[in-house]
């Protein structure tokens, strides 16, 4: 039988943990990332501006023309980041330009005098940070807004906060897997208890039935009660079948002890007249025994096939004339006749264990059969009942069962000994209904006409079950 | 071979030695007369491949370095690799700049340029590619800019003075003692001084500006050149070349490589590197963004950055290849106790290019050194 790879709770706890890890690295990549580049930006947003501003402390008015001394640490102040490429407009708010690169646009946050603007933005195919400063100068007295654009790519800023990122990454994998480590310390460590508890149950002697009793953590607490649970009901299981077992043995000893009297007396009466009659009391009583041990023995087996739970299909017509076959020399001895009925075009299969149903109907036959006065007819009917399953019914012209005694039968050692000069074990019934149980089904007791019972047995179809 | 669109380009094929030196004759004559005009020509060489079989390639240079300067490193590079042909078009700093901006322009695989911040501008603007090699990672930071830009020399902007006028060599260290000496000497250098005129000259401007934010004396020598009635030239070698005939006495701000490889050939030429600081500037290789063959480019730039192009470069062309070495174990700078101020790469260069600010100090500049 092919088997599924074992589930492993460490390996199912690696895995979660390892895919939370990666998901908590990707975030802090995007977090780390995200607030170094902030940085970043107010640090160049800073220097931006300190230029703009210096190159605004040069603006004067000549002559009704504006005019801007550069001064030299305005660009060259922008040099100290790095190698990025510069750009910078003076220009009038309404447009003109003084001096500078004529198409670089302003930042895109609204300019106030007095206060930086910045925008972001992509200027001859390179991504700039642009800052934009505003500086009111008097020309003839007239006041003339002049905003000064001083502008900065970007490359080595990204990539200072791309290694800022990858650095935070890498700390951050290493923090996660030197947490990985203690989690799997943890973990094996919490997962002690099952194995003490594994322990403990190995080493109970299998008769020891009680109860475990060890310190167990909450969580695995459940696991031992349900253990425990599953031994009380296999204690009392076992306390059934022995008290089944002291039962029948106690029941065996009055026929053995009949039997053992028997003899005895024959051995008494060796030659005495009383010896036909001793012998074939004699020959009663170990007919009751070996009847009671047969359906001791038949009742074990059933009762184990039913624990089994095989189940196969199993057609009744066979069944039943294997059963028919078993008992007809019985029954021919007497003259008793069995006819089995067949519902035409039926289709009487059902699921279960052929020996335990086979097991059944031949006890049944075999009471039919006993109860049923010489020269009888015994009726098997095997019928399609639709909604009540699949139908055997074994109609006898017997004395019949009285409606009061209908339940009593089916109980265990009822019937017990000869009841007139018919030999029971009082267990043949009780089989009969264990089986039906097993199997989703029922017996029932009526009556035939116009004398004798009929017992049905009632299964499901294969379908159904 | 495509034509560069300007005006009189003289087109010539190299030729053996003497040919190349009777042209040479008649280049330097026409020099003579039209020192300024001569800036604006745009000339070209072509350097064929030494080799003869059929996988040869070209590289197109555009640079401002003299032919005679860049000849020998040409074929110091074609003796290494004979398959290539070499192209190389020779025009003035501001004319070189304006050829890479032009919009269609895809002429050139490489631009040699002295202006170190039309170079800047040129990369910031957008119009040159990266290039990376175990050459460029050698560079030292201030050399480079965004791995695009790509200094190879290190020469310095000095002043020279006619050894003939001034034998005795009692000559003035700094700029301050400068401007003390011009005025002891006025009758020596009255109308027989000259310096860069920065209007015309991209280099001259650099000097200039960069002069300005250094030195606190600066204004007040451009004002002493100017009641000399200074001399504006576009360029060291005619500075050089005044001397040399001994129609000025002295020049300011004259490239130092030029001047040591003059006075190697026995021109009475005397070297000032002023100690209280003397800049520097970087020759620089840039690969044009829309260069046809930007690898070969990459190659010639390895070659400049090579051990042997750097020896190249100074024993050869004169250039002062010493950007890898350093400026202590150069030849040029042997004996100099002084400070260096190296014009360094970087966006601050882009502030003197500025229209208004050019404007301004132009105008400014012209105060000084034009006044009567």
């Amino acid at each position: 039988m092919p088997k599924r790879a074992q589930l492993s709770l460490r390996r199912l706890l690696l895995i979660e943990f390892l895919a939370v890890a990666a998901i908590l690295a990707s975030l802090l990549y995007l977090a780390v990332r995200f607030v170094a580049g902030q940085a970043a930006d107010k640090m160049q947003d800073n220097l931006l501006a300190a230029s703009a501003l210096t190159i605004a402390e040069r603006l004067t008015s000549i002559d009704g023309e504006i005019v801007v001394d550069l001064p030299y640490s305005a660009l060259d102040m922008l040099g100290v980041s790095g190698q990025e490429r510069v750009f910078y407009r003076v220009h009038a708010a309404d447009g003109e330009t003084v001096t500078g690169y004529d198409d670089l646009p302003p930042a895109t946050t609204k300019v106030v005098e007095g206060k930086p603007a910045f925008g972001s933005l992509v200027y001859r195919d390179a991504q700039v940070r642009v800052a934009t400063v505003r500086n009111t100068v008097m020309d003839r007295r007239v006041p003339v807004p002049i905003d000064i654009t001083v502008a900065q790519t970007r490359e080595s800023l990204n990539k200072l906060s791309d290694h800022i990122a990858l650095s935070a990454l890498a700390v951050g994998f290493g923090f996660l897997m030197f947490a990985g480590v203690l989690g799997a310390f943890a973990v094996n460590r919490a997962l002690l208890p099952l194995k003490r508890l594994a322990a403990a149950i190995e080493g109970r002697p299998p008769d020891e039935l009680e109860p475990f009793e060890e310190e167990a953590p909450a969580e695995v607490q459940p696991l031992v009660n349900a253990i425990n649970r599953f031994i009380g009901k296999l204690k009392s299981n076992l306390d059934v079948t022995e008290r089944f077992i002291a039962d029948a043995a106690h029941r065996i000893r009055t026929p053995l002890a009949s039997v053992r009297i028997q003899a005895e007396l024959a051995e008494k009466e060796a030659a005495g007249i009383g010896r036909a009659e001793t012998f074939s009391r004699l020959v009663r009583s170990v007919d009751e025994v070996a009847q009671l041990t047969n359906q001791l023995l038949s009742n074990a087996t059933v009762r184990y096939r039913s624990d089994r739970g095989e189940r196969r299909c199993v057609d009744l017509f066979d069944l039943t004339h294997a059963a028919v076959k078993d008992l007809r020399l019985a029954a021919e001895h007497r003259g008793i006749a069995m006819v089995v009925v067949e519902e035409p075009g039926a289709e009487l299969t059902t699921l279960g264990d052929e020996l335990s149903l086979l097991e059944a109907v031949r006890n049944l036959l075999d009471n039919a059969v006993k109860y049923s006065p010489d020269g009888s007819r015994i009726t098997v009917r095997l019928a399609d009942a639709g909604a009540q399953g699949l139908r055997l019914s074994i109609e006898d012209q017997g004395p019949g069962v009285a409606a009061s005694e209908r339940e009593r039968i089916f109980e265990r050692f009822q019937r017990g000994g000869y009841h007139g000069n018919v030999l029971g074990s009082g267990l043949g019934l009780y089989i009969v209904r264990q089986v039906m149980h097993s199997h989703g089904g029922r017996v029932l007791v009526t009556d035939n006409h116009p004398a004798g019972a009929v017992l049905t047995l009632e299964l499901p179809h294969r379908a159904k079950k | 071979m495509n034509t560069p669109p300007t005006s009189a380009a003289i087109r010539r094929r190299a030729r053996p030695a003497s040919v190349f030196g009777l042209a040479g004759a008649c280049l330097l004559a026409l020099s003579l007369f039209a020192p300024s005009a001569f800036a604006q020509f745009e000339r070209i060489l072509e350097f064929p491949a030494p080799a003869n079989n059929s996988g040869i390639v070209t590289i197109r240079l555009i640079g401002t370095a003299d032919l005679e300067a860049i000849r020998p490193v040409i074929l110091a590079f074609q003796q290494q690799r004979p398959e290539i042909t070499l192209v190389y078009t020779q025009g003035s700093s501001n004319v070189v700049f304006g050829e890479i901006v032009q919009a269609q322009n895809s002429a050139h695989d490489l631009v040699i340029s002295s202006a170190m911040d039309l170079q800047v501008k040129l990369v910031n603007d957008g119009y040159a590619r990266t290039y990376r090699s175990a050459n460029t990672d050698r560079l030292p930071a201030w050399a480079k800019w965004r791995d695009s830009v790509f200094g190879f020399t290190l020469e310095p902007a000095i002043i020279v003075y006619d050894t003939r006028q001034f034998p005795d060599g009692d000559m003035p260290s700094t700029r301050f003692d400068l401007i003390r000496f011009l005025r002891d000497s006025a009758d020596k250098l009255r109308d027989r001084i000259a310096t860069y005129d920065p209007e015309v000259s991209g280099l001259g401007y650099l000097f200039a500006s960069q002069d300005s934010l250094r030195s606190n004396s600066y204004w007040r020598l451009m004002e002493v050149l100017g009641g000399l009635n200074a001399r504006l030239s576009c360029c060291s070698g005619e500075m050089l070349r005044l001397i040399e005939r001994g129609e000025i006495a002295m020049a300011y701000n004259v490239l130092g490589s030029y001047a040591l490889a003059r006075k190697e050939r026995g021109a009475p030429i005397g070297l000032i590197l002023p100690s209280d600081y003397t800049l520097t500037m970087a020759r620089s290789a840039l690969i044009p963004d829309r260069a046809p063959s930007p690898e070969l480019a990459g190659l010639f730039i390895d070659f400049l950055l090579s051990d042997e192009g750097q020896r190249v470069l100074t024993r050869q062309a004169r250039l002062n290849g010493a950007v890898l070495q350093g400026a202590e174990s150069s030849e040029m700078f042997s004996g100099f106790t002084g400070q260096l101020a190296p014009i360094s790469f970087g966006p601050g260069l882009l502030v003197f290019l500025d229209r208004s600010k050019r404007a301004r100090f132009l105008a400014e500049w012209q105060d000084a050194v034009r006044r009567r």
